[in-house]
Formats: C-alpha cells, structure tokens, sequence
C-alpha cells in the first residue's frame, strides 16, 4: 500500500523534469503575444528561435534548455498531518532519483571547493519552501521551479528607508533589470517582492516569479504598480536577448508582506523566459492531479 | 532583412571579415564546447590543452551527457553567459587562436577590442533553446577531462547549428553593448537623473 511519502517522492520525480521539459502554458501565451508585438527586427527572430525551441523539445523529447537548475520546491499543505522531516527527505529522494534515471546535469557544488554532489542535492538542496494553505483541506499541493542560474545570477536586494518610498523602489527595479541586460535570457518574468525582512523579502519576490501569468495581486493598489513597473521596464529596451525591441518581461509580479517601522526591503528575482515551473495537487485518495 | 550565412569549420579569415554584427549564421562541422572550469583548468592551473583549438569555434556551456558502451550522448547542451568567461578570452582568442566564441549576452565594453586585435568573432545564440542547439548535434567526436563532468572538453559535429547572430565582429563593433548605452540612456531619463 502506497503511504503519502513515497507518493510525494514520485511527484517530486515528475515535477523536476515536467518543468525542464514543458514550458507552462500561461507562459507560451505570453511568447506568443510578444512575438505578435516585437518590431525589433532582431528581437522577433530571436523570439520565433524561443517557440521554435519549446517546439523542438516537445517533438524531440529534450529538455527546453541544459540549464538543469537549483531544484526549488513549493509546498502547501492543508489540514492534515504530515512529518516534515520524511516530507524533505521524499523530495530529496525524488530528486536524487530523476537526476540519475534521466541524466540530468548535476549543478550543486560546494561553494568554496567547487566539488559537485553529482546528484542535484545537497545541504540546501532541494530547496523546500512549505506553507499552510487551508483552503486545499486535505490535499496538498506541489510546485517544482528548477530554478536557471542565468537569470538568479542577475537578481539582487536592497534594504531601502522608508523615505525613500514607492518611488525608490520603482528606481532599484528599473535599475535591476537594466543591469540583468541580456545576460539573464530576456524577455523576463520579474518578481518583486516588497517588505518583510531580509530573507522573507527574496522569498516574496521568488513567489512573485512563480505566480502564474496574468493574474495578478490580490491588493489594487500593488496590482496597479505591477502594470505600472511592467511598463517601465519595457520602456528600457533590452529586448530579447539583449538586441533591443519592446519586449524586455512578459510580466511582472509583485507580492508584499509588512516590515519594520524603520525597513523598507527590495528584491527582484529575475525569472528567464522558460519561466519553469510544474505544479501537482495530491489528492486525500494520494491520487495525482497535474496541472498544466 | 536579415543576411544569412552558413559557416564551415575550421573559419578561414575570409569567412570571418565577411561577418558583419547583427548578421545570423548557421554552423557545420566541429564546435569545441567547455565553460567555467575548462578554462580555469587551461589558464588558471596551466593544463596544455589536449586539442589544438586554432581556427575553431568554442561553444560556452555544459552539456548533460551519459555514456552507453563508450558512446558519449549529449542529453542537453545550451549556451551560457559569456561575460562570466571574459577574463580568459585575450588567452582564448590570442595564444590558442580560438576563430568564434558562442555564448550569451552582453560583454564588457572593453571585450569588442579582444575580438578585435585576435581578428575573431563572438556569436550570440538564443539562450536556452537548448533543444535547438542539441538537435543540431549529429555527434560527439571525443571528450576530455570527464573529471569536470559538465564541464569537461567536448569535441562535437554540428550540423547547422543556429541560429547564432554575430554580437562582434572583426571590426571590434558591438551589437548589444551598442544597445546597452542607449538602454542605460533611457534609465537615466526614466530615473530623471
């Protein structure tokens, strides 16, 4: 009889590689609209290479690009009793199982020595974020991001003071993705995250890029600034891989939590335009239900 | 309209003056394919390379591979960031007479002048269309240093490998550093500085 564990280990499995290999469809809408829109000479070629690539993959059964990732997990449970310590573990041990079964390439390394584990784990790895969610009652639902590294290289923080304000963090944004260029594979998803403190703000900006396409926060007011930011940082024109053009990020998305009376933090994930990601609810009868 | 061109290796300095930035071109024949600690394993701890890489084209990335009695097959093999691997280029270009650099973004604007005095190009190819570019691969000739896994030296045959844009040509001109200071331009106006 199959315990929930071994079932969360199979997923995990699916997970990891379904988001190398499957570009979500949110996603591919917005390449398509960008392809329709982009006028850079340039910049459109490089976006039909873009559709041409998820094409080939699916037809050609590889995966969408080499860049295997920093396996990151996302984990919202109900109400219902799950040991946390076997709930990693049975990530970990499904991505250690579809590292090895499908040749993936292993990309942890020990910072300093620069030794790699060889199977994509490690002391952080896989990353596993967990969250409560009690409108999924006894289900529990699971999103991989195999996160490229080209595009976190390019991501960054700051500890801004309340005076400076909106405007501030519109500026360290603007500034963020001018920097990324076209060294992180535009056209980008941009995750912002605004508040908390020094960690929980990477990690709102990280959820933010996570965030399916074309919806969008839940508050007006921060739904407002993400048409307004989008707007801005299309206004740069980086373009598709850095060639110029009008479409530099097919979204982004913002997510806040509060902060310190003296604090106002900034980060910006930067996401590439794979914007990879594959989600799985289980069901209370463990069966699988993957959303695309 | 774009002028394209199709690209036999080894590139001879024909081939490579003809090349004007922004152009887009198709490779055949052999592509070395090696990164981070390739080159810090030939530059930094001074290993001869194993292959001479005089007029060849160096394809910056790792490639997920595995080995079925002896045979290498590349799994997946993409670009990677080639601003991460400036500082060997004078050494790439220069003593080992590397042709064409493949990677992605922008480099330091001082770079167009390393491509320039080496009479050699850097290519842009879209990052991540990994499946275009393993799809191009018909096969891997020989593999060095395994020891660095993804990283280890790849010798492979491409056929039409594409498409990659000229970045840099012989000149020293310089398509997306060219766009970076009018991007930086118009950060300034948005920033109202």
């Amino acid at each position: 009889m199959e315990d929930i564990y071994s079932v969360i280990t199979q997923t995990a499995n699916r997970l990891y590689y379904d988001a190398l290999r499957f570009i979500p469809e949110d996603v591919v809408g917005k390449l398509k609209s960008a392809y329709a829109s982009e006028d850079n000479e340039h910049g459109r070629k490089i976006l039909g290479t873009i559709l041409k690539n998820i094409g080939t993959a699916t037809k050609n059964d590889l995966l969408v690009c080499q860049d295997t990732g920093t396996p990151v997990f996302l984990v919202e449970v109900g109400d219902i009793q799950l040991s946390v310590y076997r709930l990693i573990e049975s990530i970990r041990k499904g991505v250690r199982e579809t590292t090895i079964k499908n040749s993936l390439r292993p990309n942890m390394v020990d910072p300093l020595t620069r030794k790699n584990t060889g199977d994509n784990t490690g002391k952080a790895s896989p990353i596993v974020h967990i969250e409560v969610n009690k409108n999924l009652e006894q289900k529990v639902r699971i999103v991989a991001m195999p996160k490229g590294s080209g595009s976190e290289n390019m991501s960054a923080v700051a500890m801004l003071t309340p005076a400076q304000g909106v405007n501030g963090v519109k500026k360290f944004v603007l500034k963020t993705v001018a920097e990324a260029g076209g060294k992180g594979c535009p056209p980008y998803i941009v995750g912002v995250g605004i508040g908390g403190n020094f960690e929980t703000v990477t990690y709102l900006a990280k959820k933010a890029a996570l965030r399916r396409l074309g919806s969008e926060n839940s508050q007006p007011v921060v739904a407002e600034l993400e048409r307004e930011l989008l707007g801005l940082v299309n206004q740069l024109g980086i373009g598709p891989m850095g060639v110029g053009g009008r479409v530099t990020a097919i979204s982004l998305n913002i997510e806040t939590a509060e902060t310190h009376i003296s604090s106002l933090p900034v980060a910006v994930n930067i996401q590439c335009w794979r914007g990879e990601r594959a989600e799985a609810i289980i069901e209370p009868d463990l069966k699988v239900r993957v959303i695309r | 309209m774009i002028k394209m061109v199709s690209l036999n290796t080894p590139l001879s300095p024909a081939n490579l003056n003809n090349l004007k930035i922004g152009e887009e071109v198709f490779i055949n024949g052999r592509v070395y394919i090696m990164r981070d600690a390739t080159l810090k394993r030939i530059f930094d701890e001074k290993v001869q390379p194993p292959v001479d890489l005089h007029t060849q084209i160096v394809f910056f990335g790792a490639p997920s591979f595995k080995r079925d009695d002896g045979k290498y097959k590349i799994i997946s093999v993409g670009v990677t960031t080639g601003q991460r691997m400036e500082k060997y280029l004078p050494g790439l270009l220069g003593s080992l007479g590397v042709s064409a650099v493949i990677a992605k973004g922008e480099l330091n604007e001082k770079a167009s002048f390393v491509f320039k005095e080496n009479h050699s190009v850097y290519l842009l190819f879209v990052g991540g269309a990994a499946a275009l570019a393993t799809a191009a691969i018909q096969s891997v000739e020989r593999v060095w240093w395994e020891d660095l896994m993804g990283e280890a030296l790849f010798e492979v045959k491409v056929k039409e490998l594409g498409p990659c844009f000229v970045a840099i040509d012989t000149g020293g001109n310089d398509l997306l550093n060219t766009n970076k200071r009018s991007v930086n331009e118009r950060l300034g106006v948005l920033l109202g500085e």
